[in-house]
């Protein structure tokens, strides 16, 4: 599944890039890579599920929210989320994401503290969207 | 951006474009190739548009890459001018930071009964992601405020863990209102908790002493085991920085400020926004003081079980506590004249010189104690602050990091790190033996070299070198 993405090196922190046909797929595609540094998703059942909207101003401060509420409900519940599903219009994202609890599962990645501002880019290219976020780990 | 050399282990970065004033970093030689591996040393020219900042954008000898700010990054701002304070400088780890216990007991006793004492440590110091820490919950609201005063007084550690604490614990001007109620619900169940990534707890053995009228003063005695905790304020410390970061964003367009990178987010401090966020900075820094106050506390309680002795007989008492990453409102002379600045440290640590009047009296005449960690497997170095520190009263943080968490992995396994730690001597519990391999040895700099630096540059003496023999691995 690590093709949806790429890892970005960094120094001490943890980064990925990543592309789609869309906007809404490429910050669904960067919400799989966060949790994907962090557990290893081919074995996540669908246990539990959240849904959540988020609007923003732009395309950056779309994708930060929707991570940054992801990661919040992750770490508030100890759920990871394997599944996670955008839908966007007018900068109004609609998250559907299911997953399981991370109590008893091993670590593959540092958690991720948070979604930085460094270098983020979400923006339109030939043929989609890309988006490169450094997480804080 | 090419540093050049400037002498005194100061290297200069000179202003180009918006940079208000120009970059210095404080390196060796061999450290400042290292430094330029990555693009911490663009990011420090980056931090030098900060409005406000006075004298220099500054790095200290463990500086990399981080995000905004470079890690080892300090900058000062003169409040009274219109400065700044940037989220930034301070990190998603708010109040980050290292505490270090001094004991009487001496490596014998960890050979007699050191697995009984990593059992302990083992089964007793929450990590890893999530939830877990020791506190129970309902501390949450009056840690908030009063920080490590508040959990002292549910039972956790002694009068004398205030004393020798950055602040005496507690962060004046937080409380619960000012971060959000999912900053709250974040970090409500990590109270007392390591964390993961480069978080640890870790027995050392003093190992070399420097000055010894200093060591002894600070509780250090050469041979005598010791134990150093770094973490900061958890999930309540990322969710409050990140929720800063996105109001800041607008509000620095309404103040006119432009920076080069959206992570260097600010607004002056002597605005509403400037001061809600140092209100909020307070908070989550209350709850860092006393998330170390309780480990510490617990780290007591497995000595005690596993020597079968009370904890008020071991001799575990605080030589100091230091925060990393703050932002601080602090007077320093610049140009001649005492400003009140605004003075960020983002991987650095706070060194003041002997005689500053917020010192506690038992060690104001030697100068603050500066804790350096190493890396599992190499030295960590307790340093003090001097007078004439060329950069507003601080020094480095750590070692540094020098390889990616990808370079790293791809040099050896978790199990193969464990191995070589062992083959040390080196005793390991880690929470995750596969996130092992990002943290070995080897993906740090030389701690010893940036202690070294640390003292040539005039930024802090070294007092004692410590090295470890067990390791409680976030």
């Amino acid at each position: 599944m690590t093709n949806r993405y790429s890892i970005v090196s960094h120094t001490a922190d943890t980064g990925i890039e990543t592309t789609a046909d869309t906007l809404a797929d490429a910050i669904g595609n960067a919400a799989f890579a966060m949790f994907d540094l962090m557990y290893d998703l081919s074995s996540i059942p669908a246990e539990t599920a959240i849904a959540f909207t988020t609007v923003a101003a732009s395309p950056e401060d779309l994708l930060v929210d929707v991570l940054s509420e992801l990661l919040l409900r992750s770490e508030s519940d100890d759920v990871v989320f394997s599944a996670i599903a955008v839908r966007e219009s007018r900068m109004r994202a609609a998250v559907e994401a299911s997953g399981a609890t991370t109590v008893g599962r091993d670590l593959r990645g540092p958690p991720i503290k948070a979604i930085t501002y460094h270098e983020l880019r979400c923006e339109p290219v030939a043929g989609g969207w890309m988006v490169r976020v450094i997480f804080d780990v | 951006m090419e540093p050049s050399w400037t002498g005194d282990y100061e290297w200069t970065i000179p202003r180009s474009g918006g940079m208000r004033v120009p970059g210095v970093v404080f390196a060796s030689p061999p450290l400042m190739v290292q430094a330029r591996e990555d693009r911490a040393v663009d990011q420090v020219a980056n931090v030098a548009h900060l409005p406000g900042i006075v004298r220099a954008s500054l790095a200290m000898p463990d500086i990399h890459w981080g995000y905004g700010f470079p890690i080892g990054g300090v900058a000062a701002t003169d409040v009274e001018a219109g400065g700044v304070v940037s989220p930034g400088g301070v990190g998603f780890d708010i109040c980050c930071g290292v505490r270090l216990l001094a004991s009487h007991l001496t490596a014998t006793d960890f050979f007699r009964h050191g697995e009984r004492i990593m059992a302990e440590l083992d089964a007793r110091i929450p990590r890893g992601a999530g939830k877990g820490g020791i506190a129970p919950r309902d501390l949450l609201n009056g840690i908030l405020e009063h920080g490590a005063r508040s959990a002292l007084d549910a039972g956790f550690g002694t009068d004398r863990d205030l004393e020798r604490c950055e602040e005496r614990g507690v962060s004046v001007g937080g409380g619960r209102d000012w971060v959000s109620p999912e900053a709250r619900q974040r970090g409500g169940g990590q109270l007392g908790s390591l964390g993961a990534g480069n978080h640890f707890l870790e027995v050392q053995i003093v190992d070399r002493i420097f000055e010894p009228k200093t060591a002894a003063a600070f509780g250090l005695e050469s041979g005598t085991l010791a134990v150093m905790i770094h973490c900061g304020s958890r999930g309540l410390g990322h969710q409050t920085c990140q929720d800063q970061l996105k109001v800041m964003g607008p509000a620095m367009a309404r103040h006119g400020i432009a920076v080069p990178d959206r992570q260097l987010a600010c607004v002056p401090v002597r605005s509403r926004e400037g001061r809600a966020y140092l209100a909020a900075m307070a908070t989550a820094a209350n709850f860092a003081w006393a998330n170390r106050h309780i480990l510490a506390h617990e780290a007591r309680q497995a000595f005690s079980a596993a020597l079968r002795t009370p904890a008020d007989g071991l001799g575990l008492e605080l030589v100091f506590d230091v925060a990393h990453n703050l932002a601080k409102l602090e007077t320093h002379v610049v140009d001649g004249a005492p400003s009140v600045l605004c003075v960020h440290r983002k991987g650095a640590t706070r060194a003041f010189e002997p005689g500053h009047p917020d010192l506690p009296d038992d060690i104001r005449g030697v100068g603050q104690p500066v804790l350096v960690p190493g890396s599992m497997g190499t030295a960590s170095w307790v340093l003090r602050g001097v007078a004439d520190n060329p950069a507003f009263a601080s020094a480095a943080h750590g070692a540094g990091r020098l390889m990616s968490r990808g370079a790293a992995k791809r040099r050896a396994s978790g199990r193969d790190v464990r191995k070589d730690l062992e083959r040390a001597g080196i005793s390991i519990r880690p929470g995750s033996v596969r996130l092992l391999a990002e943290e070995a040895p080897y993906a740090y700099k030389d701690v010893d070299e940036v202690a070294r630096v640390c003292a040539a540059a005039g930024l802090a003496d070294r007092v004692a070198r410590l090295r470890p023999i067990g390791v409680v691995k976030g």
